[in-house]
């Protein structure tokens, strides 16, 4: 493995003046909402949560 | 039946003689580790490996015996309690450790725990269900165990293969029976899990190793296929270990540290063929690192040599006894090069590359062309692979596609950058050698889990509240409908595993057909030789057997034989006296078997030679009459 010490910044903190930098801000809310997004998506179209829906009787 | 309380303790003296004896061997070989869990879980792999290690002694010398076994266990025991003081430091911790309920890790780890135990009660249970374990991953190991040796069974695919992992299911077999055979594997996934765990601490944070564990944990061919006798995930663990050992030594270089991470991988490598990518990655890693340290050339050829010839010296056994009885130590993989006996239908390295053309067009269909990447970008796409698997093997969740775009944001140390490439060159080989079936690169995921857990704790440590807890909120939404999953995948066996039903009603309504094989059993002679047609599972069947028309086995090509009386030659030349066969052919198989009782031919054969003895709505037995 190669040394730790030679860190490289990415190109989101780069693009952002701190760590509570807008850009920085909007692309962890993309992030997120790509996440919980294909999450449900997956659950709906692979059956979870109509199996779950007949678990539970509703 | 053997109970589920004895299999469990069974279980439990196999760990403790691996990771006892496997503690004492590598305090034995000074070979120095970073942190408690990590020395746990190398000793663990490396008391396996002895255990291995001698139970393919005794296979190879004629000794599978039961008693032999079994004093090879106790052997390993008498070692174990030497490194057993040791191993009680290295878990000690654990004891001061104080379940913590207000971090959102508890409730990862509570609910990784969960879906484990949901898994162990499915391992618990009699092997049932799925074809391949019951057919070779299984059957194997018993037969080698009634023959008392790693015998030769030339009609079924995979009888030559390495055979690491089916080593440790004859021990389960001869100490207890299938279930804990079973549990072994369910036990191998465990330890992956612990080990990535232990893995993302040491290189990563605590934070990374436990999301990256759990994530692991919850993808859908781990929980599927964990608690079967399948061996894929004892291929994943070794490879791991393997990977991790390597890593290790490139970090901080020592001989004992290669040697270590050599051994590691040729255990992998025993696993089965595919095993053989641990070598290629690995050799690749190793001279890259030397490569980059400005080592030269000389410290290079050293050092890859001492990583090859330890690897392929602990595989060689299996190469050898393949050259041995087929004459070809990969058999019947690359039967062209090496002029091994012959196969019906070899299985092949990829689904454009065929080990079994000419030399320089093998070489020649390493790469691909653009059209392959075409005409298969929807069978490797992971993509498809969440949202359109086709069958429960290629079935990898949601994590790997909702997380790893995450890198874009997270991925800044060059050790993650490291991991990612290893990822991005272990997919390549996967989709290109593996058959792009993510059960045969189980490792690959393992990988991926560690970035997908990096994705993780940056998102559920965001010091925005916003986005921590509606990821977290997002998380725990899933785990509670994979854990609704794996607990009604293990519903069906609860009454089997609690004692509530006996375990031959299990089956029977289990196993579609454990009804027929246990007619065979109970009333056929012991020195039947019984034809299967249509089926290939034969693990519950005690008389010899044949993968009669499998097109594997390629035994009877119906095509040579046109009549009933050349048919019935082929039989007698083959010494079949009874025939198992299905009836009604699903349509899935059509392609590989006639449909025997719709089929002129063979209702012209059946009326001639064959003597129903026994029939239930699936199976028949027959008795061949050739008089």
């Amino acid at each position: 493995m190669p040394d730790e010490s030679a860190e490289r910044e990415n190109w989101a903190t780069i693009a952002t003046p701190g760590s509570r930098g807008w850009l920085r801000l909007a692309a962890e809310l993309l992030l997120l909402g790509w996440v919980l997004g294909l999450f449900a998506y997956f659950y709906q179209v692979r059956g979870y949560l109509a199996l779950a829906r007949e678990v539970l009787g509703l | 039946m053997i109970d589920t309380a004895l299999i469990l303790v069974l279980a439990l003296l196999l760990l403790l003689v691996a990771g006892g004896a496997g503690h004492y061997l590598l305090a034995r070989a000074r070979i120095a580790f970073a942190g408690r869990l990590e020395e746990a879980c190398f000793s663990v792999a490396a008391g396996l490996g002895a255990l291995i290690l001698s139970v393919l002694a005794l296979g190879l010398t004629g000794l599978l015996y039961r008693p032999a076994i079994w004093g090879v266990v106790l052997v390993w025991l008498l070692v174990a309690a030497r490194g057993l003081s040791g191993l009680r430091d290295l878990v000690r911790p654990l004891a001061s450790i104080r379940p913590e309920p207000r971090s959102f890790e508890f409730w990862l780890v509570a609910a990784g725990v969960l879906n484990a135990l949901f898994g162990l009660v499915r391992a618990l249970a009699p092997p049932h269900g799925a074809t391949d374990p019951l057919a070779y991953q299984l059957a194997l190991p018993r037969i080698y165990l009634a023959k008392h040796f790693l015998s030769f069974e030339p009609t079924i695919t995979g009888a030559l293969y390495p055979s690491n992992v089916n080593l440790l299911y004859v021990v389960g077999l001869a100490l207890g029976d299938g279930s804990l055979a079973q549990v072994i594997h369910w036990l191998t996934g465990v330890l992956c899990t612990l080990g990535i765990w232990a893995l993302g601490e040491r290189y990563f944070s605590r934070s990374v190793g436990v999301w990256g564990a759990v994530l692991f944990s919850f993808t859908p061919i781990v929980v599927y296929f964990g608690p079967q006798g399948y061996i894929d995930l004892g291929l994943c663990y070794f490879q791991l270990m393997a990977f991790w050992a390597l890593f290790n030594r490139v970090t901080a270089p020592s001989r004992g540290g290669l040697v270590l991470a050599a051994l590691l991988c040729g255990l992998a490598i025993g696993v089965k063929h595919q095993g053989l990518a641990t070598a290629v990655v690995g050799a690749a890693v190793l001279g890259g690192c030397v490569l980059k340290q400005r080592q030269g050339w000389r410290i290079l050829l050293r050092h890859e040599a001492l990583y090859l010839v330890v690897a392929f010296l602990l595989v060689l056994p299996w190469y050898a006894r393949a050259w041995y009885w087929a004459g070809n130590p990969v058999w019947p993989l690359a039967n062209a090069w090496f002029s091994g006996i012959p196969f019906g239908a070899p299985p092949t390295l990829s689904t454009e590359l065929d080990p079994s053309a000419a030399a320089s067009a093998f070489w020649g269909g390493l790469l691909p062309s653009l059209e392959w990447f075409r005409l298969y970008a929807d069978a490797m796409s992971p993509w498809a692979w969440t949202f359109r698997p086709t069958g429960m093997q290629k079935d990898i969740g949601v994590y790997v596609v909702a997380l790893l775009p995450g890198l874009l944001l997270y991925l800044r140390r060059r050790r993650e950058a490291w991991l990612l490439g290893f990822c991005v060159a272990y997919y390549l080989m996967l989709v290109r050698f593996l058959h792009m079936n993510p059960r045969y690169g189980l490792i690959l995921f393992a990988g991926l889990s560690l970035l997908c857990g990096l994705v993780a704790s940056h998102l559920s440590h965001s010091p925005r509240r916003l986005v921590a807890w509606s990821f977290r909120g997002g998380v725990a939404a899933t785990f509670m409908l994979n854990l609704l999953l794996a607990g009604l995948l293990c519903q069906p066996v609860v009454p089997v595993v609690t004692g509530a039903e006996a375990r031959d009603s299990f089956l029977q309504r289990s196993v579609g057909n454990y009804r027929a094989l246990q007619f065979v059993n109970a009333n056929l002679p012991a020195t039947a030789v019984v034809m299967f047609q249509g089926l290939v599972e034969g693990y519950y069947c005690d008389r010899a057997y044949l993968w009669g028309d499998h097109p594997h086995s390629g035994l009877i090509r119906y095509q040579e034989h046109p009549t009933p009386e050349d048919l019935v030659r082929r039989f007698r030349e083959l010494k079949v006296t009874h025939v198992v066969r299905i009836l009604s052919m699903p349509a899935v198989r059509r392609a590989m078997y006639p449909d025997y009782f719709s089929d002129p031919f063979q209702e012209a054969f059946r009326r001639r030679y064959l003597r129903p003895l026994y029939w239930d709505e699936s199976y028949v037995v027959f008795e061949v009459v050739y008089s």
